[in-house]
């Protein structure tokens, strides 16, 4: 029973853990150190839940242990408050080089709350009902959200962009 | 210009890496001991529930003279240390939110800020000191890897003990369980451990 539940869990990492980091990084913005702890702390939550979750849809299950760590993560008191790094200097953090995607950056300016909603919605394609059950919240909720999100983001990225331009203006 | 719906679903198309043979036993391994710890914790909780209800005594539960862990095992996070370091022992990572309390010539003490108990009390603490002159090497627990060098974890409360050597030094890390470091988080701790010439085994 342990073996089995050792091999199913072994299984699922492989095939699905990059799929996690990269919901997890979307859900925090790019923010690729937490997404990492919060990937891990949803992998020791579903195997902890494994003889549940593996009777129901484990990526529904998995995408709301991710949520949860996320919403757990934020309530903590010292989250964000201390901008300390996972990395010693010494060593080379696993960042992506790429210049930030403006999308991404627009996607930090919104609550988690707020840019889980979008996310799910937009990037990751889930249905408005689908949304509703990962986030435990109301089809109506979902959708209020979403246009509030989205209206959020344009503003972000209406900004970015007239940042830009002045700044371009400046240096010409 | 495009949608910024059509941005979004842009990002979806972002590359899904796949894990490492390594980030996939560290998941596994994390998991295990989760699951160990959660059946130990369980276990003992029935036994002192069931020892208290037998003596007739079942007014309250308290473990180990703590108010419990404020985090479930693996909860809380190591961050870099960039702060000035102390003699004896320099480290890379601290749990989040704990500060270098302080050191004698024997122990080094990480506490939450503003502790101010003596540095020769542990409770609450992650502590780093040399096993003592006297004592020998502790083979009991499971067996762990720091930096390449043997080293052996006892979990229990109110501490997880680990003990293991640099190479040079016989060195002892205890973490109580307030901290509810994993056992993983455990090691990695040790591995940014440094003894430095400053450092003292003690005696008893």
């Amino acid at each position: 029973m342990g073996a089995s539940r050792q091999d199913e869990f072994e299984a699922y990492v492989r095939r699905s853990r990059g799929s996690l980091l990269r919901s997890a990084t979307l859900l925090t913005a790019g923010d690729t150190h937490l997404a990492e702890d919060l990937v891990q702390t949803t992998l020791v939550r579903l195997y902890l839940g494994w003889p549940r979750a593996r009777r129901t849809n484990l990526d529904a299950y998995a995408r709301r242990a991710l949520l949860n760590a996320l919403i757990d993560e934020k309530r903590r008191p010292f989250a964000r408050r201390e901008r300390a790094v996972e990395q010693v200097p010494e060593t080379i953090a696993e960042t992506s080089t790429d210049v930030p995607n403006p999308v991404l950056t627009a996607l930090a300016t919104l609550p988690p709350g707020m840019r889980a909603v979008v996310v799910l919605r937009h990037i990751e394609g889930l249905s408005v009902e689908e949304t509703a059950a990962t986030i435990g919240s109301s089809p109506g909720n979902v959708k209020s959200q979403t246009a509030r999100g989205l209206d959020k983001l344009r503003a972000a990225l209406a900004s970015a962009t007239t940042d830009q331009g002045e700044l371009h203006a400046r240096t010409d | 210009m495009p949608e910024l719906t059509d941005h979004l679903s842009e990002l979806s198309t972002l590359s899904a890496t796949a894990p490492t043979e390594a980030t996939v036993q560290a998941d596994l391994q994390r998991a295990r001991l989760a699951l160990k710890r959660r059946r130990r914790f369980r276990a003992s909780a029935v036994a002192i529930t069931a020892a208290l209800a037998t003596a007739g005594s079942l007014t309250y539960v308290a473990t180990s003279g703590s108010s419990g862990p404020r985090h479930a095992a693996g909860q809380i996070r190591l961050v870099a240390y960039h702060g000035e370091q102390l003699p004896g022992f320099t480290v890379a990572e601290v749990p989040d939110g704990y500060v270098l309390q302080g050191a004698t010539d024997y122990v080094l003490d990480i506490a939450k800020p503003g502790d101010n108990s003596s540095l020769d009390a542990f409770t609450g603490k992650l502590v780093v000191m040399l096993q003592s002159r006297d004592a020998k090497f502790d083979t009991n627990g499971t067996p762990v890897t720091v930096n390449g060098h043997q080293g052996y974890l006892r979990s229990g409360a109110p501490a997880t003990v680990l003990e293991y050597t640099d190479g040079t030094h016989d060195i002892v890390v205890q973490d109580w369980q307030d901290i509810t470091l994993t056992d993983d988080q455990l090691v990695q701790f040790a591995s940014g451990i440094t003894v430095t010439s400053a450092a003292h085994a003690g005696l008893g």
